[in-house]
């Protein structure tokens, strides 16, 4: 009896110890935005979620920019335990780690220096200055520990100590002062990054640097473009290469640029490769548009199969062959959607932004969900929907094979969001959030005018939605709890609770509670 | 590392250089320029050897008015707008019918459209005949660069001009890019590009009812010929000056002679205003439009005046030359500063304006529309000649005649490539051929694609379309594919 009752004091235990993490910007180097191993959250329970708690820090707002999204390891040993911690990067260089349990801070970092000779413009959201990049956390060490990489304003990418904020080792420099960094990826050893729109003179480039050699040499693969502005940087296949969108740019062979695509490029030896690209066959169309490919790819498994999907302001999905991006001319992709937006073609406010996501169901469905602003085009429909879309929705498209070809088939369109971004799917729940944020970068009078302080004015707050995976039927909204908006943050979830971090830097943690 | 980021700098500050190269090009007044030359120059996407690709890209419908022979105006040509609604290629469209429209220039589709209401005391003309066909006839301008500014005037703030100051911006000028129109009541309006609404409240600057050239804007200030008197408007040459809040017109008045056609003055590169009337050619001076010189066409017999077609200002081996026609159909070729001249003594039936270009080699050209028989064409063609000095003196010399083509258009030119229209008439149906600008073989022809003869309103050409309407009110572009 007592050993029964130990056997399930055991399992008590391990059932509410978290195992799940979310280590890195949307949760795999693949960028799925997919929690497996979500047990918590289920359809028939989430129209229950509430605010667990939330955290307001001392993070100051640079331009837009706030709180990128939280990274989740669900058992960090302490001095003081075993400990679920949600590692939380603000933009005015600050590190928060979260007792994700408690929503308590464990402990802050704030990364000092002299400030940079180069900025951004004074009210231009484009290039914030500070840290921009969601750091990543790598694998449980020989000694088990977990090291957190994250790059500071001031291009130096540091070594932290997750359990304790400790830098056991110097930082190394990693990029330009305030140029832009997107979300840091991880494949072995090998760290990655992106950058876009020449903050500070950072070139538009593909980052990559080994941490585990000596000398920390800095590899870059630069495809003359526009900026590499996938929200979450590279996306990784199985094969290490690393895929970036290009933004706008030319594409020209002859002098290999290859802008208003996707180019792939991998560590061999000490170098950053060039490896392969795809460049939609309306390239010239999307750069005279300004209709960027600036959304970072879904890489995932297909019946045996490894397929990417990426997508661009024009609102098209793009599904390729990571072995043969575009095929032979680069250019033809295994299957290319129609418009689900941006019918008006116009480059702010509207479109695919970010990211996507993709899981696989219980009967072997693979699903693709995509995020856009503004309204649906008008020739688009899907199968199911909930009502006109006006400022922005979740699709849910299926892979399937038609006639031995691929195919991405819609299956249903979410609730109207006040412009969806990249959402995340774990148990059966497409988690969503409206940012309530303000786009506008043109005005009728005014012409081009992208301010921050009109646009921070002119945002309201951001709502978070949790849909039936299967159905796209809201199962939960959380109304106007969230007092402020969200730019270029993003949502995080693991071990029942979902995370979002809002401009006025406060962290919400959505959860079931007592669970 | 720091040599790496150097040379990724220097390779992306190159990139976004050649991005804005790359980046759509203007057309701002009829004729593309100040001197109305109809040279686009190099067009990235038109080239001798892709033109003889070109297709069809839209034809719309407008509404405009069944009179004269201009019911649509050639457009002007907006190569990027960073509009609340997008990037934007625009191609700005007058219409007789008081309509100026936006049309997207990519997807052939209306951007917006404005009707500028007639609001004046004065009743609105009705009656139309060939020379004063009524409703709005100038074609609208956007500012023109490349002039110098004359000496003590002012430029606003922003506003880059040789030679010009700084001066307060006056709500005719001040922000951004605007698209200017005469309406037929002869209020002035200046229209937001984005939405095409009036900036500002729309001013009288000329009298109602008036037949006005195609406007031209310049370093502040919009010129435009009246002529012939329609409505009891004196013959005259016009500045209106946009520094001043409420716009003023300045006139020359043109005692003697009309002015022929729609494309009115044309102006040097030093600002000066050229005008020619069936009695004169005048150079003015800019803004306050002073008598600079009357050039002397040097005979006087009846038949050696000038031609009421308007002159070709250009630059020729550092010195500005002008190349005109006479009444009798030969070209004189004067040089501006000195005002020697010489005669091409072959006279032909030209009507309408002279184009001009530079090859890569420096050699000028001068292409005229001839109406009549030229060598082995019939009815009409091209001519084309280059200006060559010979003993010591600045000639032109024809290279090559067009094929036949039936009361054709000034030409228009986009690299080494000359845009013909063949206007048609009656029954027939305008045509629009692509010519080998240095030999006039023939590289395109649109064959039956366009379903009504033209508007002899003029053609515009620029970022690979080749623009023109039909009497039936129907724009027609054609150009080089581009994948949506």
């Amino acid at each position: 009896m007592r050993t029964l009752t130990a056997l399930c004091a055991i399992g008590v235990c391990c059932a509410v110890m978290a195992g799940a993490d979310w280590p890195t910007d949307g949760g795999n180097p693949q960028r799925t935005n997919w929690q497996r191993d979500e047990t918590i959250l289920r359809t028939d329970n989430v129209g229950n979620l509430k605010i667990l708690w939330k955290l307001k820090f001392d993070n100051v707002p640079r331009q837009m920019h706030s709180l990128l999204p939280p990274l989740i390891i669900g058992q960090v040993r302490t001095l003081t335990g075993l400990k679920q911690i949600a590692l939380v990067a603000g933009v005015s260089d600050n590190l928060y780690a979260i007792d994700a349990d408690k929503g308590e801070v464990l402990w802050k970092k704030h990364f000092e220096y002299p400030p940079p000779a180069r900025n951004g413009g004074a009210t231009d959201p484009l290039c914030p200055g500070g840290l921009t990049a969601t750091p990543v956390i790598g694998p449980t060490d020989a000694s088990g520990g977990r090291t957190a990489y994250a790059l500071a304003g001031n291009g130096q990418l540091h070594f932290i100590n997750l359990a304790t904020g400790d830098e056991p080792a110097a930082p190394v420099q990693f990029g330009y002062p305030n140029g832009k960094s997107y979300a840091l990826n991880l494949w072995g050893s090998v760290v990655f990054t992106t950058t876009s729109q020449g903050c500070a003179g950072n070139p538009n480039q593909m980052w990559a640097i080994d941490v585990d050699d000596p000398l920390k040499k800095v590899m870059t693969f630069n495809p003359k473009s526009g900026g590499l502005w996938g929200r979450t940087g590279a996306a990784i296949d199985s094969n290490g290469i690393a895929w970036a969108p290009t933004g706008d740019g030319t594409y020209d062979l002859t002098t290999e640029r290859y802008g208003n695509g996707l180019i792939g490029a991998k560590v061999e030896g000490n170098e950053l490769k060039f490896k392969d690209y795809y460049i939609p066959s309306n390239w010239a169309f999307l750069l005279k548009k300004d209709l960027d490919m600036q959304v970072t790819p879904a890489i995932f498994d297909y019946k045996g199969r490894e397929l990417m999907v990426v997508g661009s302001k024009e609102c098209r999905v793009y599904l390729l062959d990571p072995k043969s991006a575009g095929g032979a001319d680069h250019q033809t992709p295994l299957y290319r959607t129609p418009q689900l937006c941006n019918e008006e073609l116009n480059f702010a406010g509207t479109g695919i932004w970010g990211g996507m996501a993709s899981w696989e169901d219980a009967k072997g469905t693979r699903w693709v969900l995509v995020p856009f602003w503004g309204p649906s085009h008008s020739d688009f429909k899907a199968p199911v929907s909930y009502g006109p879309v006006r400022r922005g929705a979740i699709v849910a498209l299926k892979v399937e094979t038609l006639n031995g070809k691929l195919q991405l088939t819609p299956a249903w369109m979410s609730q109207d969001m006040d412009h969806a971004e990249p959402p995340v799917v774990a148990n059966g729940v497409v988690y969503a959030y409206g940012s309530g944020e303000d786009t506008t970068q043109a005005y009728p009078d005014r012409g081009l005018l992208d301010s921050s302080p009109l646009r921070i004015k002119a945002s309201t707050h951001a709502t978070l939605f949790a849909l039936d995976a299967e159905t796209g039927k809201t199962l939960y909204s959380s109304g106007d709890q969230i007092a402020s908006f969200v730019h270029f943050g993003g949502l995080s979830i693991a071990n029942g609770r979902v995370y979002l971090g809002t401009y006025d830097s406060v962290l919400y943690s959505f959860g079931l509670p007592g669970k | 590392m720091r040599r790496v980021f150097i040379l990724s700098a220097i390779v992306s500050v190159c990139a976004v250089f050649a991005l804005a190269q790359s980046r759509g090009g203007n057309w701002p007044t009829s004729g593309g320029d100040a001197q109305r030359s109809g040279w686009e120059g190099t067009d990235a996407r038109i080239s001798k050897d892709t033109v003889k690709d070109l297709q069809l890209l839209f034809k719309l419908k407008l509404e405009s008015q069944a009179k004269g022979l201009r019911p649509l105006m050639p457009p002007l040509i907006m190569g990027r707008l960073i509009s609340y609604r997008g990037f934007r290629e625009l191609a700005f469209v007058g219409s007789n019918a008081d309509i100026v429209y936006a049309i997207d220039a990519d997807l052939g589709t209306i951007f917006w459209q404005k009707h500028l209401e007639y609001s004046t005391r004065e009743p609105q003309t009705t009656a139309s005949t060939p020379d004063c066909p009524g409703g709005m006839t100038a074609t609208p301008t956007m500012s023109v660069p490349g002039v110098a500014a004359p000496r003590g005037a002012a430029a606003p703030p922003g506003v880059t001009v040789r030679g010009g100051a700084a001066a307060p911006a006056s709500s005719f000028i001040a922000g951004t890019a605007s698209v200017y129109a005469i309406s037929s009541d002869g209020r002035l309006h200046r229209l937001n590009v984005s939405t095409g609404d009036d900036i500002v409240q729309p001013v009288q600057v000329l009298p109602a009812n008036s037949n006005i050239s195609n406007l031209m804007m310049v370093n502040n200030t919009i010129y435009a010929v009246t002529s012939p008197a329609c409505n009891l408007t004196q013959n005259a040459v016009w500045a209106i000056d946009l520094t001043l809040d409420v716009p003023k017109a300045t006139s020359y008045v043109l005692n003697s002679g009309e002015v022929g056609g729609p494309a009115g003055p044309v102006i040097g590169i030093d600002g000066t205003v050229y005008v020619q009337t069936s009695e004169r050619l005048l150079a003015l001076n800019a803004g306050d439009l002073t008598l600079k010189n009357n050039f002397n066409s040097g005979n006087k017999s009846s038949n050696d005046g000038w031609s009421p077609s308007p002159p070709l200002v250009f630059q020729f081996k550092g010195r500005e030359m002008i190349a005109a026609a006479r009444k009798d159909g030969r070209l004189s070729l004067l040089d501006s500063n000195s005002g020697a001249s010489t005669i091409r003594e072959a006279p032909l039936p030209i009507s309408g304006s002279l184009s001009t270009w530079q090859d890569v080699d420096g050699t000028r050209w001068v292409l005229a529309p001839v109406w009549g028989r030229n060598g082995a064409s019939p009815n009409g063609s091209v001519a084309a000649f280059k200006v060559e000095e010979q003993a010591g003196k600045t000639v032109l010399t024809q290279v090559w005649i067009s094929r036949d083509m039936i009361s054709p258009l000034p030409p228009v030119i986009a690299s080494g490539v000359v845009f013909a229209l063949s206007a048609g008439k009656g029954g027939t149906r305008a045509t629009l051929y692509a010519l080998d600008a240095a030999t006039g073989k023939e590289l395109y022809s649109s064959r039956n694609l366009v379903a009504a003869p033209a508007s002899l309103a003029g053609m515009t050409v620029s970022n690979g379309r080749v623009y023109f309407s039909t009497l039936d009110g129907t724009m027609y572009a054609f150009g080089m594919f581009m994948e949506h």
